[in-house]
């Protein structure tokens, strides 16, 4: 909400950014959409490195379905990743 | 793991499922303790839908987590169908040869093509799926195999709170009939057999037959019955121009159809699910429960959204409708309802002569 919104607000939460930095924010987004691909790249070109050395078969990860101790992992991490990014805005509540 | 599914799309469903889980549970919570801070029921207006009105922007200026709730839950609506086309994608050719796989069994399409399907079917996109019902040539697949039972089913979309389960709420409809035996049941709207597998678990002896208008739908439904080993009759049409005889069935039924139909429509349907009953045959309606049955009006606010914000025009309308006075006019007695805020049955009974 900007300075100028006359809604009232009963939030208390100090703004720190202006308006005009949705701009900035479409450059960051853009940015890690960036950044996101090489790292895929990079995993790409891993998965390739790993089969021609003969470690892995071409379709070993996509196939992959994670039993249950990997799946248990995994869902405790997403909702660590949930949590800390998506959920940044209300760790910030007053 | 579900048909073609590989790395990506699993991931991907998983995130989703998990992001709308999260927010139906951590940031709804939140959101309703805001609700009982600023808002004073004292002073609201009369009626539901203006109290509804009202509170919703309340809250959508005041409460930073329902803020922040209703735009990941708008994010999952419209990320579920690009996630799914990318999915059907890696998976094509393996999701077809499980249709060809099945091409002998699951029962009987009669497929329509010259079939006339309402405006208000063809010309809206549903749950924001691109396309609507029919946006893609296996649409059908895409909602019943990725969107619904990988992120629908932990809940926390729609009506479904977060932790419940979709399934649930069809099987205690199917179980709403008056009777343990059906011989013939009709399931209007059929989709892909979601409710017709509930449906015949609780009736396995019943013979089921299927009307939907969209053909993706019905093709996915025969795939979802051969995989359990069922047999339709799965007939593309729509439900206020049924192809069947008077008489025809012992119970008429419908699962999450009327909250997607206008009521002008619903009463054409109910005509024609009048007209197909047998003389004390029944009619079960299972649906999200109108606002007046609503435990909360918190609770009305968050599902009057999906109205405007997922694509679901007619919800409102449906919510606030006197369904078993409807249903008492296409001709139905014993009209009773029951239920919790979903799903929510109604169920007349068709006098016998
Ligand atoms: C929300 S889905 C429910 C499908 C199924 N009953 C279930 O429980 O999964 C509603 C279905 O009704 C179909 N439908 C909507 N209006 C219809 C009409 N007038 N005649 C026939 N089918 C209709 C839609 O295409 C859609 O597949």
């Amino acid at each position: 909400m900007s300075s100028t919104d006359e809604r009232k607000t009963t939030m208390e939460t100090p703004q720190y950014l202006h308006a005009s930095s949705t701009d900035d924010l479409a450059r960051m987004i853009t940015g890690l959409t960036e950044e996101l691909w090489v790292l895929r790249d990079r995993v790409m070109l891993l998965e390739r490195a790993v089969v021609d050395a003969g470690v892995l078969a071409a379709d070993t990860v996509d196939e992959l379905v994670p039993d249950a101790e990997l799946g248990e992992r995994l869902a405790t991490e997403r909702m660590r990743l949930i949590r800390r990014v998506l959920g940044a805005p209300l760790d910030a509540r007053v | 793991m579900a048909t073609g599914l590989k790395q990506r799309g699993r991931a991907d469903f998983n995130f989703l499922a998990d992001l709308a889980r999260w927010s139906g549970m951590s940031l709804q919570g939140a959101a309703e303790e805001d609700f009982d801070r600023l808002i004073d029921t004292d002073t609201l207006p009369e009626g539901v839908q203006s109290q509804i009105r009202a509170v919703t922007k309340v809250m959508e200026a005041e409460s930073k987590v329902y803020q922040w709730d209703r735009f990941y839950t708008r994010f999952c609506a419209e990320q579920q169908f690009r996630s799914a086309l990318l999915a059907y994608e890696d998976g094509e050719a393996e999701i077809l040869a499980e249709y060809e796989k099945y091409a002998d069994q699951g029962g009987t399409l009669h497929l329509n093509p010259d079939v006339e399907a309402p405006s208000y079917w063809s010309e809206t996109e549903f749950h924001l799926a691109p396309g609507g019902w029919e946006g893609h040539p296996r649409m059908g697949f895409m909602i019943h195999d990725y969107v619904y039972d990988l992120i629908f089913s932990t809940g926390g979309v729609g009506a479904v709170r977060a932790g419940e389960k979709f399934t649930d709420a069809r099987v205690t409809t199917a179980r709403g009939g008056l009777k343990d035996h059906y011989d013939d049941i009709l399931s209007l709207g059929v989709g892909t057999g979601r409710s017709a597998v509930s449906i015949q678990e609780v009736y396995p002896d019943a013979r089921i037959t299927g009307v939907e208008l969209g053909r993706t739908e019905l093709e996915h439904a025969k795939v979802v019955a051969a995989r359990h080993g069922h047999e339709w009759e799965l007939y593309q049409a729509a439900a206020e121009n049924l192809p069947f005889e008077d008489d025809s069935f012992d119970l008429v039924t419908a699962f999450i159809l009327f909250h997607e139909v206008p009521v002008p429509a619903a009463k054409q349907i109910l005509a024609e699910a009048y007209r197909v009953c047998r003389p004390g045959g029944e009619v079960l309606i299972g649906d999200v429960a109108p606002y007046k049955d609503q435990a909360s009006l918190f609770r009305c606010m968050v599902l009057d959204w999906e109205t405007e914000h997922r694509e679901e025009p007619f919800w409102r309308g449906s919510l606030l409708a006197d369904r078993p006075g409807l249903v008492s006019a296409a001709g139905f007695e014993q009209v009773e309802e029951f239920g919790a805020s979903y799903p929510w049955v109604t169920r007349g009974v068709k006098p016998s002569r």
